[in-house]
């Protein structure tokens, strides 16, 4: 069967090619094409391919293949537009999106999604971005606190909580002593 | 004789001895009447803990007296220690590192007022040497993920890489002390300056030129600390906060600065830092103990301006220099949950007090952020013992009969004479507000509040509103110093800042429920003493059992509203907002557009985003294979996990380590979109077709 009878109304699996091309719309919607026209376009390009897929695979379901399509066509169109860019386009991996998200692309270079070129300069030169820098190159020092003499009181204080930590029943037993102290002075000063 | 020929020793001995003259009249009657009514141990108990909270009360209003003399005779925009300085011209080498650690905040906010500064600076033609550095502490990858992308989008919007950074650490270790010495560390040679905010601050761009110029023009000065104006409140609590803190703020300010001059406070953010002696000097100690009480210095803003002034550098507080904003808790609750924060680390403050090296005025400091508490537990022991003494008296049933003290030159009787030593005690909490009063109607300020009615009508709601409220932080901050002491510590959380719908009843009752049964008991028992006791104690024990209400009551947006509405509790910035205030405000209204996101009725989280929308998910992968996370087998059960079983199937620590994982991430999102729709998991699917011709999206 010729691939474009495929996603006819009157086939057998146009349900299945209905939901394909949701997938694929909103696949282009996420990365922000708003266009209707340049959407509507696009989806048709991709399931037309998808559906000369199919007809040599038939196993698969026509979701899958036409989304398969539209990674694979736009994984293309990025190598090719940042290769013009100048930007190496090997290990692209998540290149290519930050590359378009930093370009603005839904505000300003949305008609140059997925044409095949050639781009103007302007948006070559808004794709070259395609790494982000955290911050500036470290100088590294180390910051050494001074050793702050705390004087008789803090150093009892400490040696007390040392003991404390070490013996917690102490602890405990001086907590229990001020509640009872609390207590014999409460009925102290009410006589 | 003009104010700045005083001599700072003068100054201190004269604020001081103010002070205590202040501080003995009221103690002195009080002696003087429990001698004539008998002075036994409890008395003298009694009179202890009275000497403490009048030199407290005497503190601050010898703040509020000073600071009305001092802005009666200087300029009001003459501050700190040099004059004319606006005209000299910044060195180039005076570059400047604007730093904002924030910890799991709202990455609207936090942007919006980041992007309002940028543009504020830039609009005074001193941007280029000023850099920001966003230091996320941020555990929640809700939040992370928000914050990366909001970065992204704005350095994108302000072509500003490189200009503006953003660092997320992994292993929050030491808190934001720790994130900022990391910061140092990494980054601080680069520059001669820091200006530390916090996530809720924000400053005007000549205000930040302004603070490097007064740092340039004295080399000794160490940190220049600006006094924030509270903006943004909605609440009826929130904006009597913002209120109190710009009505009185001018007059105390002005007395701080009196007698601290070079030996100023750091009060954590909204100031400016130098580096090297900074880094050289104030890498903060470990104290004895653990924490709670010792361990890892908490507060560390005291104690880096103690160090920075034992390094031998001056510390001033810019008073009379605009421009600096920060937010404030909107209810009850979130005030009390910062308080305890903050009464840790003052806690802490005890061991430094004794310390070998230190100024005495960096003890002072210290030991008033500590009374700042610790008044609260003496105030509740003096009303405990009171009531001892009282009932003790009651129970006797023997007829008074008072011998002569020093006041009988006065011939009073007992009562007139407790009367006095209220009425004084009772003017000094209310002088500092009079005298705010009086300097604005002489300066004219109150224009800008609206009117002579509503400055007047907003003193008066804002002491109702403190009578109200104070038992209640009595009891929070007794409970908080106790608490601490018995080493029960606090965890970091993030404070809630926004105003929302205020508090549901049920919250308020939960939160200040033990606080009503306590005033029930001190009402039920001060009636079994006597009618008058009961009529006498009523102002604690009557907002004590009202808490739940008062609290419900003051978390009210609507209220705020309201005053509002009828011109009350107005502050300068809610009459004419300053263009950096209204551009922060603008441009949160307007964070989901800038970023190209859904507008949400419910939150999607950080994690399915990552995952799903290929930019998020392009910055998130980005990011990570900078970290350098490598794939581990375990890293792939989990993957498979969310795929077959959806995002909801993982915790909290699995979804992180997929953030962590580039590779798994990249994966991930192929899969998600080119999965048939039969295999993917059905959580999956609405975050799918959310995109689509029809969704709801907030982007361009």
């Amino acid at each position: 069967m010729e691939p474009i009878k495929l996603i006819h109304p009157r086939s057998d699996r146009y349900v299945d090619w209905s939901e394909a091309y949701s997938r694929v719309e909103n696949y282009f919607c996420s990365l922000r094409i708003r266009n209707k026209l340049l959407l509507s376009q696009l989806v048709a390009k991709i399931l037309e391919r998808a559906a000369r897929r199919y007809s040599e695979k038939p196993e698969h379901s026509p979701a899958v293949l036409a989304l398969r399509e539209a990674h694979r066509e736009v994984d293309e169109w990025f190598e090719k537009v940042l290769e013009a860019a100048g930007v190496d386009p090997r290990n692209m991996r998540a290149k290519g999106r930050l590359a378009l998200y930093l370009a603005d692309l839904p505000r300003r270079w949305q008609k140059e999604f997925l044409h095949p070129g050639p781009w103007p300069e302007a948006f070559l030169e808004s794709i070259k971005k395609t790494y982000l820098n955290t911050g500036p190159d470290f100088q590294s020092v180390r910051m050494r606190p001074r050793k702050i003499n705390l004087g008789p009181i803090s150093a009892i204080a400490d040696e007390t909580w040392r003991v404390i930590d070490r013996w917690p029943v102490i602890g405990t037993a001086i907590v229990w002593l001020f509640y009872i102290s609390g207590i014999f002075l409460l009925f102290y000063l009410t006589r | 004789m003009e104010i700045k020929q005083i001599s700072r020793a003068k100054r201190r001995i004269g604020f001081f001895s103010f002070s205590l003259v202040l501080a003995s009249l009221p103690t002195l009657l009080f002696a003087d009447f429990l001698w004539r009514i008998g002075f036994g141990k409890l008395e003298s108990f009694l009179l202890f803990l009275f000497a403490i909270l009048a030199c407290n009360l005497a503190w601050g209003t010898t703040h509020a007296v000073v600071g009305f003399w001092v802005r009666r005779k200087e300029k009001p925009k003459r501050f700190t220690f040099r004059e004319a300085i606006s005209d000299q011209p910044i060195s180039d080498s005076a570059t400047v590192a604007i730093v904002l650690p924030v910890y799991n905040e709202e990455p609207a906010r936090v942007f919006a007022g980041l992007r309002a500064m940028y543009e504020s600076l830039q609009s005074t033609g001193q941007g280029d040497r000023y850099d920001f550095f966003i230091l996320s502490d941020s555990t929640n990858p809700e939040r992370w993920v928000g914050e990366e992308h909001a970065w992204a989008t704005l350095c994108r919007d302000l072509n500003a890489f490189g200009r503006i950074n953003y660092r997320r650490r992994l292993i929050n270790k030491d808190r934001k002390a720790g994130n900022l010495l990391e910061f140092c560390e990494s980054w601080g040679q680069r520059y001669r300056y820091m200006v530390t905010l916090d996530a809720d601050s924000i400053m005007q761009g000549d205000t930040l030129v302004e603070m490097v110029r007064l740092m340039e023009s004295n080399p000794r000065a160490g940190i220049v600390q600006t006094a924030p104006t509270i903006v943004y409140s909605e609440t009826f609590w929130g904006r009597v906060q913002q209120f109190a803190n710009r009505f009185y703020g001018p007059v105390f300010q002005a007395g701080l600065g009196f007698w601290q001059q070079d030996a100023g406070n750091y009060w954590g953010h909204n100031a400016i830092i130098r580096l090297d002696p900074f880094m050289e000097f104030c890498a903060l100690p470990d104290l004895p103990g653990r924490e709670p009480f010792g361990g890892k210095i908490l507060s560390h803003d005291f104690v880096e301006a103690a160090l920075m002034r034992q390094a031998g550098y001056e510390v001033w507080l810019a008073t009379g220099l605009e421009g600096s904003f920060e937010e404030c808790p909107q209810d009850v609750i979130e005030h009390a949950k910062r308080d305890r924060r903050w009464c840790q680390g003052n806690m802490q403050h005890v061991w430094l007090l004794f310390s070998h090296g230190l100024s005495m005025l960096s003890r002072i400091h210290l030991a008033n952020g500590i009374m700042g508490y610790v008044g609260s537990l003496v105030w509740l022991n003096f009303l405990v013992l009171g009531g001892i003494a009282t009932f003790n008296r009651v129970r006797s049933q023997l007829t008074m009969l008072p011998v002569s003290g020093f006041t009988n030159v006065f011939e009073m009787s007992v009562q007139i004479h407790a009367l006095l030593i209220f009425c004084i005690t009772l003017s000094m909490l209310f002088v500092p507000k009079f005298l705010a009063l009086a300097d604005s109607v002489l300066s004219g300020s109150w224009r800008k509040f609206g009117g002579i009615g509503s400055v007047f009508g907003g003193v008066v709601l804002e002491s109702v509103v403190s009578l109200f409220t104070a038992p209640m932080f009595m009891l929070y901050h007794s409970q908080f110093v106790i608490f601490t002491a018995l080493g029960k510590g606090v965890a970091w959380s993030t404070q809630k800042r926004g105003a929302s719908d205020g508090l549901a009843l049920k919250d308020a009752i939960r939160a200040h429920g033990t606080q009503s049964l306590i005033g029930l008991g001190v009402a039920l028992t001060s009636f079994r003493v006597g009618d008058a006791f009961l009529l006498w104690l009523s102002p604690v024990w009557a907002p004590l059992f009202l808490s739940p209400l008062i609290s419900f009551v003051l978390s009210k947006p609507s209220l705020g509203r309201f005053w509002r509405s009828c011109r009350l509790l107005q502050t300068p910035e809610e009459i004419s907002a300053p263009r950096l205030v209204n551009d922060a405000k603008q441009f949160e209204k307007d964070f989901e557009r800038a970023n190209w996101l859904f507008d949400d009725t419910v939150s999607v989280s950080g994690f399915v985003n990552a995952v799903v929308d290929p930019y998020v998910n392009a910055i998130r992968v980005t990011l990570a294979e900078g970290s350098g996370n490598e794939a581990s087998n375990d890293t792939n059960l989990v993957e498979r996990k969310a795929l077959e079983c959806g995002p909801e199937s993982l915790n909290e620590r699995q979804r992180k380590r997929l953030l962590m994982n580039p590779d798994a991430l990249l994966r991930m999102h192929r899969s998600i979109w080119a999965m048939s729709p039969q295999e993917l998991h059905e959580q999956w699917t609405p975050f799918i077709e959310r995109y689509g011709p029809s969704m709801k999206f907030a982007g361009p």
